[in-house]
């Protein structure tokens, strides 16, 4: 009797394990960048023509992973970088400012790459003004191969959402960062001080928190969420849990939990935003330009933040884009209404040096508890028209 | 033509078309959509079905050499019949309606043949049938994983399984297959949650079923 009760709670107990070890298969809690959505991470240097430019390109950052880039080839010498504004994210980037530093990532990328092949790009940026979905024709001419530590960061760098260690940066590297700009249109300025970096995540849980009061930039938002291996497989595009820095248990847990809803999401980052985000920030960073509502500031800021980034990444440091303050002034703007964010942001910035500039986007840095994870990615065949 | 000789055939029939239909799975499935269950990996998946037919063509063929063999044995290639013909219906869609079909039927008709004393030998080894359950848990569980640990996996998911079974053998042998199947592999990802907790179970059924089967 007692035999037969220990083999019936046994057989409930391998079912039940049977069920968790499907939803672990199913949601890849083992191996979860092994899939075609990842492929582009681990092939992006086998061509070396110009594809091979493309290849490296589909890699650069973008707002929730949009990648909102098309790209056409013509013959071995031009490649034009074109905008999908399909993949524009509504309420969130009315402006499609975000849209537009995300294609200037890009472009940062495609120059790396070309001259990593003996490649000098000639490029120019919105060329057709009737025409504003032709971002950037790049023209390609013979010159001498040019490799760089930041070409070799592409494969490696990824948003960092995790924890940063308590070890500030030192301002040799800042500097340094800073001087990457080479065009006078856009720059980067860095807030170091306690009481700066308190302001601005102050400002940054704020923005969070009215992110996700408003229903339909959460909505928008949460549609870019891909919350199972299958989605991600699908879209190969989108946010996910691994890209979240949570620690590899915490991962496993959710991973087997039910998928998450919009509005738990929602205080997931809110919570994230206040605990782990801002609580850890070594320096944040802002990149400056002279209007945010300019395309050709925005493209050009763009490639400024992605040079930042795998700068950032070839030393080893980490950096999170934190662009929910901007997000919420957009917003307010193309509602009509009175700024709520604008005016403390400008204030902020000026402190730190921001010389009436404006803020098109801003970031944290810093020394990483754990790496940074791989994000889906369309492989380059796939934006090719 | 006896009760096992049709089922035989039904077997033989059906890993033959699972065969055929895995490999046109592998081949074509990116082109055959619903048919070939609109896979985003049809190859794997395709090759997958055939190891599965191959098992299924294997207890038929079985079945037509040892006929009239023991309930125990019966069990074993009703299982060996039903779990591909089960399984293919999840790895490369439409096409395997007909194997999978003939699959279920030359396993029913297997066992039918004797079936209390079928029910009677799987309840005898019931533990047994846990564990080799949960040796297919550890597997399922690193399928999409890096190449090192699906081998690490499928290793310690065949000790896990086949444990119970060689109990006739010295018990030392069986209790070191459990301990090297589980634990490692346990050690090894135990920040999937998932793998330590197969591990303790696995231990609890297969002790559970080394303490259980007596000689035979
Ligand atoms: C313009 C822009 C805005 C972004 N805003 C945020 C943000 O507010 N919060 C965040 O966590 N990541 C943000 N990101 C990072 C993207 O989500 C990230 O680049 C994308 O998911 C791809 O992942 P990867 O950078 O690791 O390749 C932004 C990226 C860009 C280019």
């Amino acid at each position: 009797m007692l035999h037969s009760a220990g083999i019936g709670a046994l057989t409930v107990a391998v079912t039940g394990t049977g069920m968790l070890s499907y939803r672990a298969y199913d949601n890849r809690v083992l191996g979860a960048d092994g899939g075609a959505a990842f492929d582009a991470w681990r092939h992006w240097r086998d061509d070396a023509g110009p594809r091979g430019v493309l290849a490296a390109a589909v890699l650069a950052a973008s707002p929730h992973n949009t990648q909102p880039w098309l790209f056409h080839l013509s013959g071995d010498d031009r490649i034009e970088l074109h905008a999908d504004l399909s993949r524009r994210i509504g309420s969130v980037d009315p402006y499609a400012c975000e849209t537009h530093v995300g294609l200037g990532c890009a472009l940062e990328n495609l120059a790396l790459a070309a001259h990593a092949r003996g490649l000098e790009p000639r490029i120019t940026l919105r060329p057709e003004p009737g025409r504003p979905s032709l971002v950037a024709p790049a023209d390609l001419t013979k010159a001498t191969q040019q490799h760089s530590p930041l070409y070799d960061a592409i494969g490696y760098r990824h948003t960092n959402r995790g924890p940063y260690r308590d070890r500030p940066i030192d301002t040799a590297v800042l500097t340094d960062l800073a001087a990457l700009a080479d065009d006078p249109r856009a720059s980067v300025i860095w807030v170091t001080t306690r009481a700066g970096r308190d302001d601005l995540g102050d400002l940054m849980i704020r923005a969070a928190r009215a992110v996700t009061e408003d229903e339909q930039q959460s909505r928008e938002n949460f549609a870019w969420f891909r919350g199972s291996a299958d989605a991600i497989e699908k879209h190969k595009d989108g946010l996910t849990l691994d890209g979240q820095g949570l620690s590899a248990v915490v991962t496993s847990a959710a991973k087997l939990m039910p998928a998450t809803s919009r509005t738990s999401g929602d205080a997931f980052w809110v919570k994230q935003t206040r605990t782990v985000h801002t609580a850890t920030a070594t320096v944040y960073g802002l990149v400056l330009v002279p209007d945010r509502y300019d395309p050709l500031h925005q493209l050009t800021g763009g490639r400024l933040l992605e040079r930042i980034h795998l700068a950032v990444t070839a030393r080893g440091l980490a950096l999170q884009h934190m662009n929910q303050i901007t997000e919420r002034i957009d917003r307010d703007r193309s509602q009509g209404r009175d700024p709520v964010f604008g005016p403390p942001l400008a204030a902020l910035a000026d402190r730190a040096g921001g010389d009436g500039r404006q803020v098109l986007a801003a970031f944290r840095l810093g020394h990483p508890v754990r790496p940074g994870r791989r994000s889906p990615r369309r492989p380059a065949t796939q934006v090719l028209r | 033509m006896s009760r096992d000789q049709a089922a035989a055939l039904a077997g033989t029939a059906g890993g033959l078309l699972g065969v055929a239909a895995g490999l046109t799975a592998a081949v074509w499935g990116d082109r055959l959509g619903a048919w070939a269950g609109d896979k985003q990996d049809p190859t794997t998946l395709g090759l997958f079905t055939v190891a599965l037919s191959a098992v299924a063509l294997a207890g038929a063929l079985l079945l037509l050499r040892d006929r009239g063999a023991g309930p125990g044995w019966r069990a074993a290639v009703g299982a060996g019949l039903l779990l591909p013909g089960l399984l293919g219906f999840t790895t490369v869609g439409r096409l395997w309606w007909i194997p999978g079909a003939l699959l279920v039927l030359a396993a029913g008709s297997t066992v039918c043949v004797a079936p209390r004393a079928v029910g009677r030998a799987v309840r005898d080894r019931w533990a047994g049938v846990l564990t080799a359950a949960l040796g297919a848990c550890l597997v399922l569980v690193a399928v999409d994983a890096s190449a090192p640990l699906v081998a690490v996996a499928a290793v310690s998911g065949g000790l896990v399984a086949a444990a119970p079974w060689v109990a006739r053998g010295p018990r030392r042998l069986a209790t070191a297959m459990l301990l090297a199947g589980t634990l490692p592999f346990a050690a090894l990802t135990w920040w999937t949650l998932v793998t330590p907790a197969i591990a303790l179970l696995s231990l609890t059924a297969g002790f559970t079923a080394l303490r259980t089967s007596g000689p035979d």
